[in-house]
């Protein structure tokens, strides 16, 4: 097993390498110039004095030797002052991150509070009024565009009923005079139609994926000796089916863990959310080089560690997946 | 030819004869004709009703978003006047000249959403078949040379999924968006690089199928006939798989039409004047346009819901008729 990990993590190590060089040939072909965005309009730039800019901000460099600057430094650990900030992109990375992960991390709760009990209901009463219902219900959450939801959610609740604020994180007028009780309500109202977008667009995946191991619980031959037993369905179904059709969910949720720190880029933008997925938004359409650098390599990191917490999870749960 | 004519007659003749039965399983219908694999899929398929809606709607966008606009006699991008003054009609409420009213350049709405059906049908249909292309190949080679080259693919598909797909996405659009070329012919580089992006998932699936074909019977046979490779790979192998690719391809178009609507909605997509369904939504973007002219906007919503929707419930009706061990 501890061999298995550390060759995994080597192995990822090669792929993050190969992740960056890819991301980072990319995105020095953007066109949007931080340095010529910025100085823009301004009268008093020379164009020597943009080019000395671009020099300090290392956009004068090549491809390659950009590159390997980058990677020397991250490598240390320094993965630079993000452009729009000033700040260490780290630093930037860190603060955003709880942001996003309280965002997520409430609706995961939600979307398994709902999504795992309707798939059992689901399953169990396969083809039936009911399984059609959670069927359509889990396919409308996964095809419905997050960002129409999230109009339409605005529209509705913040615009047409004035029952919750349109978005921003705090109400900015009165906040600072809050206690600290009230501040965190002032949050929770603030996260609650975000969360509602989150939960739907993907709670579908999750009910579909335990109506499908449920079912497949359901035809094994333990659940068969277990009604020939003649123990009660209610026992069956709870006792004997459920545990086992929690294996594969709690492998998944292993494997979403890391993910939930990565941040929604779409839902954070509509909603004015600063967590990490709108500062990545705004750091691409100004050509921020570090930030978008830092996040993404954060992202494919955050992707590896989901893979293998999923298969070492899985490892863990179920005796008979030997890891080799 | 006539034998075969005749058994059909025959077979039509002993239906006739046996009175109808509500619910025939297989075992029933095997014993009076024989029903190929592809009848008793087609059955299947047939009898989930989710699939025959999902059906329908598909059906519906097609004709809508590829026939409509030869009807019309509007263009995407033509701006309305009033007659006797030189304004622009702006958010025209539905009328009979406007079915769907005017957005805020004065542009037919109805004409749009075709126009934009169309390109976000295209699109899903173009990605689909790049991802499907370069997954079936690479995934074949890998799993049936295995070794080196299956190490080597199998380490490219882990740094393709690792790259963050939407960022990306982003980034890509930027950039095709500042180069000199026309801006209806920009979509197609974006179809490319999302199909160049999304392969993994595909060339994995054909990997492990063909790595479990490989040690089969038939394909002993094959090597004893001695076949190609190629041949091998692509005529024997590949044909096994395409059930699940058909299954995965369908799901898949759901998934690129959202994509696509995400970054136009971004602004990173299709750029404005050519419509799509997401630009179209991204084009409200103050809240009281949104709340006062709710027709410029939410019929484009509708419209991804439903296509995405209808494609999900194809493809999920379409892994049912395939699965031998889903029984009804």
């Amino acid at each position: 097993m501890r061999q298995y990990i550390i060759r995994r993590l080597l192995i990822s190590v090669i792929i993050i390498f190969g992740v960056s060089i890819i991301l980072y040939s990319i995105i020095r072909a953007m066109p949007v110039n931080y340095i010529d965005s910025v100085m823009r309009g301004n009268p008093l730039i020379t164009p020597a004095r943009i080019d000395e800019m671009k020099d300090l901000y290392g956009l004068n460099d090549g491809i390659f030797e950009g590159y390997f600057k980058w990677l020397g430094n991250a490598v240390k650990g320094d993965f630079g002052n993000s452009f729009i900030s000033g700040q260490p992109v780290l630093e930037d990375i860190s603060s955003r991150m709880w942001i996003s992960f309280w965002l997520s991390f409430i609706s995961l709760i939600f979307q398994l509070l709902i999504a795992v009990p309707l798939g059992i209901i689901a399953a169990t009463k396969q083809y039936s009024r009911t399984d059609y219902a959670v069927t359509v219900l889990a396919l409308v959450g996964i095809s419905m565009p997050g960002f129409f939801f999230a109009i339409i959610l605005q529209q509705v609740f913040a615009m047409g009923l004035g029952w919750l604020p349109l978005q921003g994180m705090i109400d900015a007028r009165n906040h600072q005079f809050m206690t600290t009780f009230q501040q965190y309500m002032d949050y929770l109202v603030h996260f609650i139609m975000p969360i509602t977008v989150l939960t739907l667009i993907s709670i579908g995946g999750l009910m579909r994926y335990t109506r499908t191991n449920m079912l497949e619980v359901l035809n094994s031959d333990y659940i068969r000796t277990a009604r020939a037993k003649g123990l009660s369905e209610k026992t069956v179904i709870y006792k004997h089916a459920f545990r086992n059709t929690l294996i594969p969910i709690v492998t998944i949720l292993g494997g979403t863990l890391p993910s939930l720190f990565a941040g929604a880029m779409i839902t954070e933008s509509v909603f004015a959310i600063e967590g990490l997925g709108r500062a990545g938004l705004n750091a691409i359409s100004r050509g921020d080089i570090p930030y978008i650098m830092a996040f993404n390599t954060f992202l494919a990191i955050l992707t590896l560690l989901g893979t293998l917490m999923a298969d070492i999870t899985y490892a863990v749960v179920d005796p008979r997946v030997r890891l080799s | 030819m006539a034998a075969e004519a005749k058994e059909l007659k025959l077979r039509k003749s002993n239906r006739e004869i046996l009175p109808p039965q509500p619910d025939e399983d297989v075992s029933s219908l095997a014993a009076d004709k024989i029903v190929t694999p592809g009848q008793l899929v087609m059955k299947r398929f047939l009898r989930n009703k989710l699939s025959l809606i999902g059906m329908s709607i598909l059906v519906f966008m097609f004709i809508f978003s590829f026939l409509g606009p030869v009807i019309t006699d509007y263009s995407y991008s033509q701006v309305f006047k009033y007659d006797d003054l030189n304004l622009i009609q702006m958010y025209e409420p539905p009328s009979a000249e406007h079915w769907m009213g005017t957005d805020g350049n004065g542009m037919d709405v109805m004409t749009r959403l075709m126009y934009g059906g169309r390109i976000s049908l295209t699109i899903g249909f173009v990605v689909v078949f790049v991802e499907i292309f370069i997954g079936v190949i690479l995934g074949g080679v890998a799993g049936f040379y295995g070794r080196f080259l299956d190490g080597l693919i199998m380490r490219l598909v882990d740094i393709f999924n690792c790259i963050p797909f939407l960022p990306i996405m982003l980034i890509v659009g930027a950039i095709v968006n500042e180069l000199d070329i026309d801006k209806s012919k920009n979509i197609y580089i974006l179809m490319l690089v999302m199909g160049l992006l999304g392969w993994t998932g595909i060339a994995r699936i054909v990997r492990g199928q063909i790595l479990s074909l490989r040690e089969q019977e038939f394909m002993v046979a094959t090597e004893a006939t001695g076949l190609k490779p190629s041949r091998r790979i692509f005529k024997h192998l590949v044909p096994n798989v395409i059930p699940q690719l058909i299954v995965i391809a369908t799901l898949g178009l759901g998934g690129i039409i959202l994509t696509e609507a995400a970054l136009s909605f971004l602004g990173f997509g299709v750029r404005p004047p050519v419509p799509s369904w997401g630009n179209m939504i991204n084009a409200v973007n103050q809240s009281y346009i949104l709340k006062a002219f709710p027709w410029t906007w939410i019929p484009a919503g509708f419209l991804i819901l439903l296509t995405v929707l209808a494609f999900n419930f194809v493809g999920d009706g379409l892994r049912d008729a395939f699965d031998p061990k889903m029984k009804r």
